[in-house]
């Protein structure tokens, strides 16, 4: 067993290094700037590629670029750089192209609290950037869990070629924790095997997923646009066409629910409480169930490691089973939403915080009971 | 559930060093010694004279969470972290005061010693002053083993200011000394 004592941001590197990434463009930011400076260090001696961009727009069009020439491609970014980046996001996913971006999330809006922590970006993650498009978001809570599920991000991305977000936040881009960083974990790799002769048709029913890239170079023209197109990439203003590629993005998610579906059940077997939670926030709440448990209140918690697709399927199994869902969040209150359609009898409940910090353990125990008396 | 858990809240000014004085406790406990550890740091945007924290706990069993409630030990290095925190102690707690940069100090079990004037007078260098303070929080607390923070420094300090970290542990060590033998 091999154990190191990573930063979560470190780790977030490592992770991308691990799972075959190969270029990383980027504009540093804090609190996710040690990332770019393991990349710098590390990518170089890997024949890796770093390159600092002049902006977050540029940085992911240039792991967009990456990633059709061949290389698996990352960029990390917090808040104000999350924003620039929705256009290309958006872009990702339409040209289906997978890449992965990891937000480290900090107090906002705006440039905001450059400092201090935040869950603020969890709807921006979702539907930051415009028109209906497939994304899928990773929120880990411990430092070995950024290390692995940056690989799953990057798995993942490249399996449905589609954007991948790793959502963290100040405080475990910055927390030090044990890593095992020799756990078996598979990479996901393919490349289209086109026969001589034969046309690559990277948009057709046959390359939705699990089906690879083709890079550009390697003998097939291809075009790719932001615009509606058609199999070979070429724009098109078929009412038809638009409709079929908006299906494709819709089937990436549908055919592969069970690959997203991503859930910690704690305690939550005979919970008469049910907390969702998610990233930092689970966390500190998991340490609420064991408290609250040692004093008899039938309590659990329930955490979506990847957040969207929001594992609802999973969750409304608890609709009229808990009488209390309480939503702990660093922000005003975003996955609630999510939360409160999938429950029809349960009552649902915010624990808010939105000053940069995360709860006092005292304010989150205090802020419960006060729920379950209500 | 019986496990044990130490918090120790480390606060000063950035360029202290106190994030390096956390990242060697977790270190040392973590890999060194085997035990869950985990660090939480918070800092503002300047790269000195902001306030720094370091949050760490060491424990037998895995940590959720991950922030300091009320230190068992803390290190103050700073007028406005004293003023700011040292009322978190928890009660019966350890509280070590860097008195280059602290007045006022209103506990009468405090180990009130002058870090940093000793470093810059003995050692030679001001900012050895935190791992002073590591030698003389680990022979007094045993949080963790002197021999462990001294392998950490070595593991982990840019090789030609192995040297000076030694010697300033060493001088805290005996510093703590001092006071157990003149306790006894």
């Amino acid at each position: 067993m091999k154990i190191e004592l990573y930063q979560g941001n470190e780790a977030v590197a490592y992770g991308a290094l691990r799972a075959g990434v190969s270029f990383y463009g980027g504009y540093p930011i804090t609190p996710s700037s040690e990332i770019a400076e393991v990349m710098a260090r590390e990518l170089p001696k890997r024949d890796g590629v770093f390159i600092q961009m002049e902006d977050e727009i540029a940085s992911l069009a240039a792991c967009i670029g990456a990633r059709l020439a061949g290389r698996k491609s990352m960029t990390a970014t917090s808040g104000p750089g999350f924003s620039l980046m929705q256009e290309h996001l958006g872009y990702a996913a339409m040209a289906e192209v997978p890449v992965v971006i990891i937000d480290a999330m900090r107090g906002g809006p705006s440039t905001g609290l450059p400092t201090r922590t935040s869950q603020g970006d969890i709807m921006q993650a979702r539907w930051g950037t415009h028109g209906d498009h497939p994304v899928v978001v990773l929120m880990p809570s411990t430092v070995e869990e950024a290390f692995y599920f940056t690989i799953d991000a990057v798995n993942i991305s490249e399996r449905l070629r589609l954007p991948a977000v790793v959502l963290s936040d100040e405080i475990l881009s910055h927390m030090r924790e044990k890593v095992v960083i020799d756990r078996e974990v598979e990479i996901w790799e393919k490349e289209p095997d086109i026969k001589p002769g034969e046309r690559y048709f990277p948009f057709d029913e046959n390359n939705i997923y699990d089906s690879g890239i083709l890079p550009f170079g390697k003998g097939q023209r291809y075009h790719v646009t932001g615009l509606v197109h058609g199999k070979d990439g070429f724009p098109s203003n078929d009412p038809e066409v638009a409709k079929k590629n908006l299906e494709r993005f819709k089937k990436k998610i549908e055919d592969n629910i069970e690959l997203l579906t991503d859930v910690e059940y704690y305690k939550t077997d005979d919970a008469e409480i049910l907390f969702v939670a998610g990233g930092t926030a689970a966390r500190a709440t998991k340490e609420i169930v064991d408290v609250l448990r040692d004093r008899g209140i039938k309590i659990g918690l329930f955490r979506p490691k990847i957040v969207w697709p929001f594992p609802g399927h999973e969750l409304k199994k608890f609709d009229g089973r808990v009488s209390h869902v309480i939503v702990p969040e660093l922000n005003q209150g975003q996955l609630i939403y999510e939360v409160e359609r999938h429950f029809k009898t349960s009552l649902v409940f915010g624990l808010n915080r939105y000053d940069g910090e995360l709860f006092t353990f005292d304010e989150l125990l205090d802020g419960t009971l006060n729920i379950i008396k209500s | 559930m019986g496990s044990k858990k130490i918090e120790i809240t480390l606060s000063g000014a950035g360029g202290q060093g106190i994030v390096v004085a956390g990242y060697v406790i977790v270190y040392a406990a973590g890999i060194l010694e085997g035990k869950e550890v985990v660090q939480v740091i918070s800092y503002g945007p300047e790269a000195r004279l902001g306030s720094s924290r370091s949050d760490v706990i060491v424990a037998d069993s895995p940590i959720a969470y991950p922030k300091v409630k009320r230190p068992d030990i803390m290190l103050i290095m700073n007028q406005e972290s004293y003023d700011k925190l040292h009322g978190n102690l928890k009660e019966g707690g350890t509280l070590i005061v860097d008195t280059t940069f602290v007045n006022g100090v209103k506990e009468e079990f405090a180990y009130k010693v002058p870090f940093t004037r000793y470093a810059r007078e003995d050692i030679g260098s001001p900012v050895v002053a935190n791992m002073m303070a590591l030698g003389f929080m680990a022979r007094l607390t045993g949080i963790i083993k002197i021999d462990s923070l001294k392998q950490a420094i070595q593991d982990k300090v840019k090789k030609s200011f192995v040297n000076l970290n030694l010697q300033a542990v060493e001088k805290g060590v005996a510093l703590a000394e001092d006071i157990i033998n003149n306790k006894a």
